[in-house]
């Protein structure tokens, strides 16, 4: 019997071709839309799960309460992991690393820059399960100077060599550094990546004085491995007993208390609150959506067939009737129509495939990643495979198969078979479920649309045409790159500085006038000429007129540091820092230097001359450029940079790039979620196209009547629209609060938004009607359209 | 082997309701060949589904092959019609996916022969139909006699005790129409019953009994002899 309903359904499929293609074609590309999207998700799920210790690593952050403010940050002091490690029996290992940093490999009178390079303890191999593909996995980074570095970083430090053993000079350091191990490159679903690895030990020679305090130098990572039996709650009690003893004792009185949290691995990144992260973190509102989609996207498809089959079901009345009139029970018919859609999804599944296959590239480059089919582990392809085709299969031939399994053979036979008018028809919940999903999506589009459009386009207080950065070691290579760029026509202005907007900034705790104990505060060291290059605007005061010494002690805020300092007449006020009293000479405008999803945070610009000399900050020559390709001024500061600096790399950014790359991921979201929705919407529609088919063919013979008695094709239409046009109001009322409430919730999760749009609302319902119009009366304009005498003769 | 004692069917909309088989009372014995007559809405229709179990009566008592059935399910009726009961239809109802080998076979998988026993049937069948020549075509290539011969392939293929034909001849043409009332009359002299309902007294010539039905009633039932003599004395 089965043999029977597979040929049965061959036969379906081929007779009925254009119909099965559009349901192929539905059910395809939603399949495709889901499997891509799953890719995605699980890709997202499964980061820095590849830890053997995956559940048991906790990365420490701090929670700073300075009077009612609170600084939440990643990071830790040295000391804070061996201590915690050696004060509690539930910690059993412990890893630092600093935070990401760039590296110089010098060879000969070359080097090489590598972004991602960070100090770590000789535990990192112990804790992480990153490959160590040579090397001893606790010695490699035990003794200071030594270098872990990657396949990667081997293949192009040396190609023709075996790296172990070689030493290498680094960035500015005197000692030279010995290649101890070669790891695999990381996995790209981990937050934490790297080209190489220098021992912890290095710093702790560095940095002698900022490695034994708790409340100076929270610069680093630290993770811990908490054994799994642990009570969180107890540890954290023990763990302030501890942070008091350290650190929090000589505050006792002052309103500040620092305490440590543990934050699991595997939320950072879909969880983690910190703009200080290693890597772009991802959050989890992006991945739900997604999910949703799909979810959606497949719902209307299932929808889609079922009101297909529906629609077809009356060139299938006869068989069916005769099949029963034969002996088939329900229990036979129900299997066979199961069969014939498990037909349908498994052909629909394999040209999935294929879709996946063709659009991975675009969908790769649109998130920036580098999925592909296999990257899922067989399980969840096999599990998805069951999903789509077996369950999905089962969910969508219920209804068709209920429906058309009860029709009345003598019914039929005698030619009679459409429901009763009046009656609840479920296809019509369907429907409505098609409209309500189709109008959620519409909206949720375009607030994602007009907020990521926010994003790339709104005035963030600065120059953003027209500007470059290129760094350099020291102040003098800068000035003297300065100088030679200051030959150009085209260059407008130039300024050297320790960042730039969108570039890295340094916070440090700062104690302003009337504001003691102070709080954290970003800073920057610039020259005189700042402010003019980047176009800032000056508030009040004014901005530094010289690079000397005069204005060493001189400061400019922005106006949230003043706002946190609750100045209200803030020249004159004083700041100190770190023994220093800079006076306040100007107040600039509030401007993005972060990027907009986070709050404009406080601001300390100083001039260079005053940077301390402990700092490792590069310098940045700021080029602002007017008149000239962006190519040509490549090409002629490359030029320049060869001819003053011979064999060295140049680094360079242009800044209107750098801040596109921070709204990067959201651009492609806004378009991928763009393409998802639009193709919901197709899918949709096909299903309002199968049900307005089968409606005009219910209504032939009332149609021809009409025609008969003098109903203009206007008048059919209108009739036929207006039955599927109450739905959408319908829909309307339950979809339009539901995007609103959910979108509302969704803005409220960026720093600086939108606001939601109302008038989203009315374009869905507008064109969800445009649409469902033009798609009904299609089917309707045929049935107008016949001659009516024909349909009266068939009846 | 059917026996109906006042059977009534009525059927009922929200405002009206229609008497379609008023207390009819008849019994057709094993082996005969029975046509059923009347003008149109007399519930002749109605009649054979009953008898074709294909519809329960409203009143009365049904027995089909001495089991009162009016009162059977959906289920149990499927599966005493599949066994025992044949049709075939004015229209033919083939279903045009399948072939006429398909066709034929399909009471065969319902009563779950097995592949060979299938082929083997559906072969004999079609032989004797003389149509094993287009058993690989479908029915939209095969003209109107043919089809019917499929349809009395499929209706017969089960070896059922009783054929009810519904208007066998209707839209064929007066050389097949005869050449299917051959079939019937040849499978009634081998023991199958046949029950028709028809329009045409050609046809009903075939049979052996009339019964007339007028306004959900029968009004007489007739030898065909008898009833031939008086259609032409009118």
């Amino acid at each position: 019997m089965i043999r029977h309903f597979i040929v049965t359904s061959f036969k379906h499929f081929k007779k009925n071709l254009s119909f099965s293609l559009i349901n192929l074609f539905g059910l395809a590309t939603a399949m495709a839309v889901c499997l891509m999207i799953l890719l995605y998700v699980y890709r997202e799920l499964s980061f820095d799960r590849f830890h053997a210790d995956a559940e048991n690593i906790c990365r420490i952050a701090i929670n700073v309460d300075i009077q009612g403010d609170i600084l939440y940050e990643p990071f830790s002091s040295a000391p804070m992991g061996p201590d915690l490690l050696e004060a509690f029996p539930e910690v059993t290992n412990v890893v630092r690393l600093s935070g990401r940093q760039e590296a110089n490999v010098w060879q000969n009178d070359r080097f090489t820059t590598f972004n991602k390079s960070h100090y770590a303890d000789s535990t990192f191999f112990d804790i992480f399960s990153f490959e160590l593909l040579r090397g001893n996995p606790s010695r490699a980074l035990a003794e200071p100077y030594s270098l872990v570095i990657t396949e990667s970083t081997a293949q192009m430090l040396f190609p023709d060599q075996d790296p172990m053993g070689q030493l290498v000079r680094l960035d500015d350091d005197r000692r030279m550094y010995t290649i101890t191990g070669i790891a695999a490159d990381c996995p790209p679903n981990s937050h934490l990546q790297f080209d190489l690895l220098r021992s912890f030990t290095t710093l702790v020679e560095h940095r002698h004085q900022y490695m034994n305090t708790w409340d100076g130098g929270i610069s680093y990572y630290t993770y811990l491995v908490i054994s799994g039996e642990t009570d969180m709650d107890a540890l954290y009690e023990k763990t302030e007993a501890l942070a008091y003893e350290k650190v929090n004792y000589q505050f006792e009185g002052m309103g500040i208390k620092m305490s440590l949290e543990f934050f699991p691995i595997t939320s950072i990144r879909l969880r983690s609150p910190f703009s200080s992260e290693m890597e772009e973190a991802n959050t989890y509102w992006k991945v739900w959506l997604f999910s949703l989609v799909a979810l959606f996207v497949l719902f209307i498809a299932g929808f889609n067939y079922v009101n297909l089959c529906i629609a077809k079901s009356g060139k299938r009345a006869r068989e069916i009737g005769m099949r029963k009139v034969l002996g088939a029970h329900k229990p036979a018919l129900r299997r066979q129509f199961y069969l014939e859609t498990l037909f349908i999804t498994g052909l629909s599944f394999l040209a999935a495939l294929l879709l996946v296959e063709f659009f991975m590239p675009l969908f790769n480059n649109m998130l920036n990643t580098n999925l592909h089919l296999f990257s899922l582990p067989w399980w969840v392809f096999l599990a998805a495979m069951i999903l789509f085709v077996g369950f999905f299969g089962l969910l969508a031939s219920l209804y068709p198969a209920w429906y058309m399994a009860s029709f009345q053979p003598v019914r039929i036979l005698k030619g009679e078979f459409w429901s009763k008018p009046g009656r609840f028809q479920p296809r019509n919940l369907l429907l409505l479920t098609q409209f309500i999903i189709s109008m959620a999506l519409i909206v949720c589009t375009l607030v994602v649309y007009l907020q990521v459009n926010y994003f790339q386009f709104k005035d963030r207080g600065f120059r953003q045409e027209n500007i470059m950065a290129v760094r350099a070691f020291t102040q003098e290579d800068a000035e003297l790159f300065r100088q030679s760029m200051a030959t150009y026509p085209w260059v407008e202005r130039q300024s050297i500085a320790t960042s730039f907007p969108g570039g890295t900034s340094y916070m440090e705790g700062i104690i302003p006038e009337d504001a003691d104990p102070g709080f954290m505060s970003h800073r920057i060291w610039v020259d005189h000429q700042y402010a003019n290059t980047l176009e800032l605007k000056l508030k009040e005061g004014r901005f530094f007129e010289r690079d000397d010494g005069l204005e060493e002690t001189n400061a400019l805020v922005n106006e949230t540091l003043v706002k946190r300092s609750g100045w209200t007449e803030p020249l004159g006020k004083t700041i100190d820092r770190a023994g220093t009293t800079y006076t306040v000479i100007g107040v600039l405008d509030d401007y993005f230097f972060q990027s907009l999803h986070y709050d404009v945070e406080p601001l300390l610009v100083n001039v260079l001359g005053n940077r301390p000399s402990y700092m490792s900050h590069p310098f940045w020559i700021l080029i602002a450029y007017e008149g000239v390709e962006r190519a040509d001024v490549l090409l002629t500061v490359q030029k320049e940079w060869n001819d003053l600096f011979p064999g060295n790399t140049l680094s360079h950014v242009f800044i209107p790039e750098l801040l596109e790359l921070q709204y990067v991921t959201e651009v492609s979201f806004g378009k991928l979620f763009l393409a998802f929705t639009l193709l919901a919407i197709i899918i949709a529609m096909l299903g309002v196209l199968g049900l307005s088919s089968f409606a005009a063919q219910q209504r032939q013979k009332e149609t021809g009547i009409r025609k008969v008695l003098g109903a203009s094709t206007f008048g059919i239409l209108y009739r036929s629209s207006a039955e599927f046009l109450k739905w959408v109001a319908l829909a309307s009322i339950m979809a339009l609060p539901l995007a609103y409430w959910y979108m509302e919730r969704w803005l409220a999760g960026f720093a600086y938004s939108i606001g939601f749009p109302f008038w989203t609302l009315a374009v869905a319902m507008t064109s969800m009607i445009i649409i469902a119009i033009m798609v009904v009366a299609s089917q309707s304009l045929k049935a107008a359209r016949t001659n009516p005498a024909e349909v009266l003769k068939t009846e | 082997m059917i026996k109906t004692v006042d059977l009534t069917k009525v059927f009922r909309t929200e405002e009206v309701e229609t008497t379609a088989l008023n207390q009819v009372s008849f019994e057709i014995k094993e082996g005969e060949f029975v046509a059923i007559m009347g003008p149109s809405g007399c519930g002749k229709s109605t009649l054979l589904n009953i008898m074709g179990l294909l519809d329960n009566p409203s009143g009365g008592a049904y027995y089909f092959l001495d089991q009162e059935v009016s009162n059977y399910s959906e289920k149990q009726r499927a599966n005493l019609r599949k066994r025992n009961i044949g049709f075939v239809f004015q229209n033919f109802n083939l279903i045009d996916e399948l072939s006429v080998f398909e066709n034929v076979e399909l009471p065969l998988i319902y009563l779950g022969y097995s592949a060979a026993e299938r082929k083997q049937r559906v072969e004999e069948v079609l032989e004797q139909m003389q149509i094993m020549h287009r058993r690989n075509h479908f029915p939209l290539q095969l003209s109107g006699g043919q089809q019917q011969r499929v349809a009395v392939s499929r209706a017969v293929v089960a070896k059922p005790h009783i054929i009810l034909a519904d208007e066998p001849t209707g839209n064929l043409d007066s050389t097949h129409g005869d050449e299917v009332m051959n079939l019937l009359e040849t499978l009634n002299k081998n023991g199958t019953t046949i029950i028709m309902v028809t329009h045409s007294q050609r046809d009903a010539s075939y049979s052996q009994r009339i019964i007339r039905l007028f306004d959900g009633q029968i009004v007489t039932e007739d030898k065909t002899t008898e009833f031939v003599l008086t259609a032409a004395a009118q």
